[in-house]
């Protein structure tokens, strides 16, 4: 209802101008509701890939789910420094993994900027899980008044779940459940990695990435080698 | 006197609005039914409410100015007048809290309704609130004023002097007289959105024809949608009202932020792209379409050595250090290995302002670093840019333009006649852009519905205050005026206008602003030579001329975006004074402003107050479109203290690129 009102009202007060903005906004507008609340079951069948397009695409691709936007989108591999990747959606939203950590997002409703970790946080410099420490600090930007934003200092702890079969674009893994507990300058949140036992990679996480944005729900289908 | 001043102008219809459950009263403070509590809204919280019961209607704006520091602009009407009090009230609350609630103690704060006035609606209180079992808040507090008719307690700090309608700004009421104690409950309901709440009042509404029979007050508030909330009370045993709130926050959008292109990749140095040729050759052209991708087009360049000058303008809603940005991230990329330097200026409304002087190396080694923001900062050098002729290896070509917009705009007159009279205006914006220096405005507006009564011409014109004489009946050419304006020099800005200027007025106007490096300060000089315009003929005259000028501060404090502006001079009647303004500005282009002009005409009235909100287009919609909307209350109508409107002024189309502002934004650099 709220949404239907939002719209008549932009086509109330933008009635016709010169510039293309009347243009831009309804391309946006229809973008918008075709990628959010109005075309989820459009969004979901856009969102799926199978095995076999995956390899034929040989690229490192992750499916990206943003719940309080009602997003869900797969996302490709554009460019890397280090062990930081940056992937790209088709809707040129753009979402950087540190490892399996997100570090920093573009367009999934409201930003992430680049985070501070550090050199022993298991989810940006995977471990497996036996090998993590107790406890790490990071430091999440976000965008508000100051030359770095609005930064959320947290100190985050972890506790082992049980094993867990998983299934990601047709591939069965058995992963190991970690909940990373996280609180400090203001925040408090509760990330989820199912975590390869081996090699520490997270198959699938919930992880917090705002607190405006919320949580993002992050299947990795095809890591960069 | 009619108080067509107290008009209601939005652009977008309020339901756009939107954020959390409020609880306000009558006259816009948060709190239970009449009685405000301890607590403070999220910061920057702005509501618009209006109450309503059978003696009382009021119009009231509130926002959570600071995170401890809550205020709330009130427009009330009586429906009786009461011996020496007035029926209309305008009055300016302040809410502070002293101490947030804890886990034993309490929230409690202390508060002034009618700042400046001893009139019916003065009261001041100093309550405690604090929250029980999750969803119910009790509060209790002691009142003085209107909020210490129950004489409770015996004037504790001594007598409160009898009501002085005719003092302009009065003090020495506050906190005097007989106190009343409050208290009250209010339940969060397991129904979503629907809270009840019961008082004990200490109002006794001895000033209104109304006798109480009851101290007991009882209300329920239910939130429709997000940032809609109806309510309904009964108070005083027999009065019953209404209430609607409508309410946002700059903080939550209603939409995602729009998308746009990402921006370009900056690896190592070693491998930059040179996409744009060499230094000996280089080819601007290209340069100007890799910026376009990011939506900025490329207006000046040149290479001089090791530096990159350019010159760029974005018709986005993009703050300044985003532009810069995306600008510094497609040189790094692209440029000649021989670039060190980036000379980045940045054009607004047609005016050169800054000059951002960024070293390459930073960009391709900070970025996507965490903090890189800061440090790519502390190697800016940021100075005024130039208007003078320079030598550009290349320039766009320049093109005369043509812009025009069609929108409408509702207004509500919510007190004149003590109705509420909403009113559709039709409002068709022109410009011609000769130059980046001289353009052409025409404005004009057509009454879609609503009044269109026009009072007799007055006998003698005033200077703002026979605004109702004017034709409403058909198509008004509000504005048809010249607009030169140039940088006289880094630092320097000018503008001179010429025309039918608003509906009022026509004639010339000239401005000076002077906006010093390094500083957040600025300075400006604005005189105008005027005459009335007809009230029928509107390219006709009427025996009013006026020569006005004000000179004007204007200080950026740097806390929470938070700006003040002094404006002293002479006005449209004649009359010297001076207007005070305080600001409050967000990142994502909100601004909450609240105005007080006192001059030697309402010297013994009571201050003019104003309150102007601007809600960019993009908080509400997924658009990068610069438009806003904006909210005004009071300070529009009245001869005293009435100041020409001019659209062109200088310092809001430049004021983006003040150092503040800047290094407030400048988390959107790596955006």
């Amino acid at each position: 209802m709220m949404r239907a009102i939002v719209g008549a009202c932009l086509l109330l007060s933008t009635a016709c101008s010169s510039g293309g903005s009347n243009g831009q906004l309804w391309k946006l507008a229809s973008e918008q509701l075709r990628d959010g609340r109005a075309g989820a079951s459009q969004q979901v069948s856009k969102a799926e890939i199978s095995r076999a397009q995956i390899d034929v695409l040989d690229l490192a691709i992750i499916r990206v789910e943003a719940p309080d936007q009602k997003l869900r989108t797969l996302a490709l591999a554009n460019r890397a420094r280090g062990n930081r990747v940056s992937y790209l959606t088709p809707s040129k939203r753009q979402i950087t993994l540190k490892g399996g950590l997100v570090v920093a997002t573009q367009g999934f409703g409201f930003d992430l900027l680049p985070m501070q970790v550090e050199s022993n946080d298991p989810i940006a410099f995977p471990l497996p899980p036996n090998r993590w420490p107790e406890a790490i600090s990071r430091t999440y930007f976000t965008p508000g008044r100051g030359p770095d934003g609005q930064s959320w200092n947290v100190r985050c702890s972890y506790s082992a779940g049980d094993m867990v079969r998983i299934t990601v674009a047709e591939l069965n893994y058995t992963t190991r459940q970690m909940i990373e507990t996280c609180e400090g300058g203001g925040a408090g949140f509760r990330n989820l990695y199912f975590v390869d036992e081996r090699t520490g990679l997270a198959w699938q996480s919930r992880q917090w990435a705002g607190p405006d944005q919320g949580y993002l729900n992050v299947e990795v289908l095809e890591p960069l080698d | 006197m009619k108080r067509l001043s107290t008009t209601l102008v939005f652009i977008l219809v309020p339901s756009v609005l939107g954020a959390a459950d409020l609880n306000l009263t009558p006259r816009g403070v948060s709190g239970l039914i009449d009685m405000p509590d301890a607590f403070m809204l999220p910061d920057a919280e702005s509501a618009l409410s209006i109450a309503r019961d059978k003696h009382l209607s009021t119009l009231n704006f509130t926002f959570q100015a600071l995170p401890r520091l809550q205020t709330s602009l009130s427009f009330a009407t009586y429906d009786d007048i009461g011996a020496g009090v007035s029926s209309e009230n305008t009055s300016l609350n302040l809410k502070y809290a002293l101490t947030d609630e804890g886990r034993v103690l309490p929230a409690i704060s202390v508060g002034i309704n009618g700042l400046f006035g001893n009139d019916r609606d003065a009261a001041e209180y100093i309550v405690a609130s604090k929250t029980l079992a999750q969803t119910v808040e009790a509060s209790v507090g002691l009142g003085w004023g209107r909020y210490g008719g129950t004489a409770d307690v015996s004037a504790p700090f001594g007598q409160r002097p009898a009501f002085d309608t005719a003092k302009r700004a009065s003090f020495d009421h506050l906190f005097k007289g007989d106190a009343g104690v409050f208290a009250g409950l209010l339940w969060h309901t397991p129904v979503d959105g629907l809270s009840l709440a019961a008082e004990y009042s200490s109002d006794t509404f001895a000033n209104e024809a109304l006798m109480p029979d009851s101290r007991f007050n009882f209300g329920a508030r239910y939130e429709v949608s997000e940032g809609l909330t109806l309510g309904a009370y009964q108070r005083g045993g027999d009065t019953v009202g209404v209430t609607l709130t409508l309410s946002g926050n700059p903080n939550r959008p209603r939409v995602a932020q729009p998308v746009g292109a990402p921006p370009v990749f900056v690896g190592a140095r070693s491998g930059a792209a040179q996409t744009w040729g060499s230094a000996a050759s280089p080819d601007f052209d290209r340069l100007a379409g890799l910026l376009s991708e990011q939506g900025i087009q490329l207006q000046k360049a040149k290479l001089d050595g090791d530096v990159a000058a350019v010159r760029v303008v974005s018709w986005s809603n993009a703050a300044v250090p985003k532009v810069i940005g995306r600008t510094a991230r497609v040189l790094a990329a692209t440029s000649p290995q021989s670039v060190n330097v980036f000379d980045i200026s940045l054009t607004l409304n047609d005016l050169p302002t800054k000059t951002f002087t960024i070293r390459r190396n930073d960009i391709h080694q900070l970025v996507d670093q965490p903090r890189g923001g800061s440090q790519v900062l502390a190697n800016t050098g940021i100075t005024g840019a130039s208007d003078r002729a320079q030598t550009w290896d290349w320039q766009q070509q320049q093109q005369p333009g043509f812009y025009w917009s069609v929108a409408p705009r509702i207004q509500l007159d919510v007190t004149s006649d003590n109705e509420f009279d909403p009113v559709a205006v039709l409002n068709a914006f022109v410009k011609y852009t000769v130059s980046p220096s001289l353009s052409f405005v025409g404005v004009l507006d057509y009454l879609l519905a609503g009044d269109k009564n026009q009072d007799p011409a007055p006998a003698l014109p005033t200077a703002r205050s026979d605004n109702s004489s004017y034709d409403r009946s058909s198509v008004q050419f509000t504005q048809l005026a010249a607009v030169y304006q140039r940088k006289l020099s880094d630092t320097v800005y000018s503008r001179f206008s010429f025309g039918l200027l608003e509906r009022g007025y026509g004639g010339a106007s000239a401005e000076i602003l002077w906006t010093p490096n390094a500083s957040n300060l600025a300075f400006g000089i604005e005189v105008n030579e005027v005459k009335k315009r007809d009230y029928d003929d509107p390219f006709e005259f009427v025996d009013y001329t006026a020569t006005t000028g004000h000179g004007s501060v204007y200080w950026d404090t740097g806390y929470k975006g938070v700006s003040a502006q002094l404006d002293v001079g002479k006005y449209l009647a004649g009359d010297w004074g001076g207007t005070v303004t305080l600001s409050r500005y967000h990142a994502n282009g909100w601004d909450t402003s609240l105005s007080a002009t006192l001059t030697e005409a309402n010297k013994d009235e009571q201050l003019k107050l104003g309150l102007r909100v601007s809600i960019p287009l993009g908080w509400v919609a997924p658009t990068t479109t610069a438009q806003k909307s904006t909210l005004r209350l009071g300070g529009i109508s009245g001869d005293a203290g009435a100041r020409l409107n001019v659209s062109d002024r200088l310092y809001p189309k430049v004021r983006d690129a003040g150092d503040q502002r800047v290094y407030d934004s400048w988390g959107e650099f790596w955006k």
